[in-house]
């Protein structure tokens, strides 16, 4: 059984230059290295009572560790360029039309932006009615499904949904506005 | 041992313990399918439910929800990449690939018969040795914890394949992350912001439901969508050659899982990513790992299930929990008046032994279960991913908010969901920042107990144990000596090569079978370590 090919074919030789996202890659993991590294020391390396490992030493041993990996990573990039196994690099898929990339990207985007937006609207208007409002909008407006297939599947997970959480396993689950205490109060 | 078996499955072979036990299995089966609802979580969830039930019954039921939930989680992990266990991470590796390349069938039942296999080898293990590790591991400290930790940590390294400092970066960012919220040792809270939600520390599972299910969506979204697969049904049986690659992998796996299963807090989640380093090193085709190897499927699925079965032997010896599900069970335990320990098997005969053997029952039902179904579960795959992807976000996000019925839990599986799809972009293997996740707090913990052991000296303390001093030269055999066989392999070759060149004038006769010599090696074209 053979893996799939993915990437460059076998045999190409590896690049001269430094590359963007690898570079930005390294950094990221040097600045996370330094971050943690440089924030330790507002914890003591020891406990004052009986002098044991305290708060401090393993994010300071490891941030710095992080540190020092990620720049000698960073020096060997842009020294080399050399191709190594998960670096980094981001592969371009050359298949694609401008069109096809364009449609992707818009896509991904409004999906990211309604997890956002559905992370915001959860304590306003509960979860279950705003995970099918989700479902209603990425099944019509991303995926341009017909309505009775949007709505049967929006109205599915609602019920699905409902008796499994709320119904078997009793969790309380956040319902915003639909929320009986709160149309009690007022 | 014959004896007490007997009293077990007289125990445990009763219309209403099986009635339950089945009831266990299936709801656990539910529940581990669903991503972020793990074995702890529903065990939790239902512990009041079992709160009128007979003592062993309500165990016998609880128990049957872990070990479902293990089954479970890896059918979703194998068929959409969301795993619904922190231990089933590692079969989307390999499973995922194999179900896309329309192999999903033999995937979903290998990983049943194989830890079915490694089940039961496990509980005659388990009942037979059950004594013999207690003594051992009566006399297991921090230190050798700890030590066994640092076997963990360097299996970051050699997970990372041939890219080492990629991976020790990732697991050292793991063990970074990880340390977000209040330290074991002295309370203190660490890089929180003042915020009393990051006080807990950033939720593995939540963490784990980001990276994987959001992460891989979103990458699937990038990549055009993945076509609905259509297996046919002699597609989704077994081969020979399938059962013959597998019978070493599942010894392997249970062999690992069950030794790390024994040991007090080290769960299942690392026995099935060291099963999966374990192949990696050892398996003779570690080469198609990350590509769909049955290998990667069955190994870590036997050392998850025969390390779920061995977490019970520090949980029922010695009243200290294998596992974080196991840890629950321990309350449940409690709950019911029962005290687990070393007195737990002369007092309540009945109780272990008839739980004991609850576990062989429950293990032959979710084969039962299982095996005639993995075709059934195949066919999800049918279901266009237009459709399946907004689904797929509702179970996450509700599935999330209910382990600890927190908003903080969305969120943090939409950022991570984020991170993940960059690291998948990027070609970065996600497995050595979850290792690192897992591994760290439980290696500063047990630091923090040797440091106290040891009056602040932990090196003393460590070289004074034995096997501390093996685990340790272990770890370092596991990172170096790879490295240090490559070199003298290489350097007899090119002792060699001279003089063959000289006499025949023709190649190397293995020339360019093995890598090149040196640290890391460079690669003539990049590939994707896992998805």
């Amino acid at each position: 059984m053979s893996g799939p090919a993915t990437g460059a074919p076998r045999g190409e030789t590896a690049p001269a230059r430094a590359r963007p996202s690898v570079l930005a890659t390294h950094a990221v993991l040097a600045c996370l290295g330094g971050f943690f590294f440089l924030g330790s020391f507002s914890y003591p390396w020891t406990t004052v009572e009986d002098g044991t490992v305290g708060p401090g030493a393993l994010p300071r041993v490891a941030g710095l560790a992080l540190l020092l990996i990620g720049l000698a990573m960073l020096r060997r990039e842009a020294r080399t360029g050399t191709v190594l196994e998960g670096d980094g690099h981001v592969e371009e898929e050359t298949e694609r039309t401008d069109a096809e990339h364009r449609t992707v990207r818009r896509k991904l985007a409004v999906v990211s932006a309604a997890l956002v937006a559905t992370a915001v609207l959860i304590p306003f208007l509960g979860m279950l009615p705003t995970l099918a409002a989700l479902t209603l909008f990425l099944t019509i407006s991303v995926e341009r499904l017909r309505w009775p297939v949007a709505l049967t599947a929006s109205l599915g997970v609602l019920v699905v949904c409902y008796l499994l959480f709320g119904v078997l396993l009793r969790v309380p689950l956040p319902l915003g506005v639909f929320d009986p205490a709160l149309w009690g109060a007022v | 041992m014959i004896d007490n078996l007997t009293l077990g499955f007289a125990a445990a072979l009763t219309p209403e313990n099986l009635l339950w036990c089945f009831v266990g299995v299936l709801l656990g089966t539910v529940i581990g399918i669903l991503p972020g609802l793990g074995s702890a979580t529903g065990v939790a969830i239902l512990i009041p439910v079992t709160l009128t039930f007979e003592p062993l019954t309500a165990l016998i039921m609880l128990a049957g929800i872990y070990h479902g939930s293990q089954f479970g989680a890896t059918i979703t992990a194998i068929l959409v990449a969301t795993p619904g266990e922190a231990s089933s991470v590692v079969s989307t590796f390999d499973g995922y690939r194999m179900a896309r390349a329309g192999r999903a069938g033999p995937a979903l039942a290998i990983s049943a018969l194989g830890s079915f296999a490694a089940a039961f080898i496990a509980l005659v293990a388990l009942t037979t040795l059950a004594p013999v590790f207690a003594d051992a591991a009566l006399g297991f400290g921090p230190p050798e914890i700890l030590a066994v930790m640092a076997l963990g940590l360097c299996t970051i390294m050699v997970f990372s394949g041939r890219n080492l400092m990629m991976g020790a970066a990732l697991g050292l960012a793991g063990i970074l992350v990880s340390s977000v919220g209040v330290d074991v040792g002295s309370g203190t809270p660490r890089y929180t912001f003042d915020q009393v939600s990051l006080f807990g520390g950033l939720p593995y599972v939540e963490v784990m439901i980001g990276l994987f299910a959001i992460g891989e969506l979103l990458n699937q979204l990038h990549r055009g969508m993945a076509t609905p697969i259509r297996a046919r049904f002699r597609d989704l049986l077994l081969t020979r050659e399938d059962i013959r690659r597998s019978v070493p992998a599942t010894a392997r796996g249970t062999l690992v899982g069950f030794v790390l299963g024994c040991l007090p807090g080290a769960g299942t989640t690392l026995a099935s990513f060291m099963a999966y380093g374990v192949e990696k090193r050892f398996s003779r085709n570690r080469d198609q790992l990350g590509t769909g190897a049955i290998e990667g499927v069955v190994a870590p699925d036997a050392a998850t299930s025969s390390g779920s079965n061995a977490n019970f032997i520090p949980t029922l010896v010695l009243g200290v929990p294998g596992g974080a599900t196991t840890a629950v069970l321990l309350g449940a335990f409690l709950v019911y008046g029962i005290q687990p320990g070393p007195l737990l098997f002369e007092e309540q005969p009945t109780l272990v032994w008839g739980l004991l053997a609850s576990f062989f029952i429950g293990n032959a039902l979710l084969l039962l279960l299982n095996l005639p179904l993995a075709p059934v579960f195949a066919q999800l795959l049918r279901i266009r991913y237009s459709v399946l992807y907004p689904l797929i976000i509702v179970t996450s996000l509700v599935g999330a908010y209910s382990v600890k019925n927190s908003m903080l839990s969305v969120w943090i599986v939409v950022v991570f969901g984020f991170v993940g799809y960059a690291m998948k972009r990027m070609n970065l293997p996600v497995a050595p920042f979850v290792l690192g996740l897992v591994i760290g707090p439980l290696f500063e913990t047990a630091l923090v107990q040797t440091s106290a052991l040891g009056e602040g000296e932990i090196l003393p303390l460590l070289a004074s144990s034995g096997p501390a001093v093996a685990i340790l030269a272990l770890a370092l055999a596991l990172v170096v000596g790879p490295a240090a066989v490559r070199a003298v392999r290489s350097r007899t070759r090119a002792r060699r090569s001279p003089e063959a060149s000289a006499g025949a004038g023709g190649g190397a006769p293995d020339a360019g079978a093995g890598p090149a010599p040196g640290g890391e090696e460079v690669l003539d074209a990049p590939r994707r370590p896992d998805d």
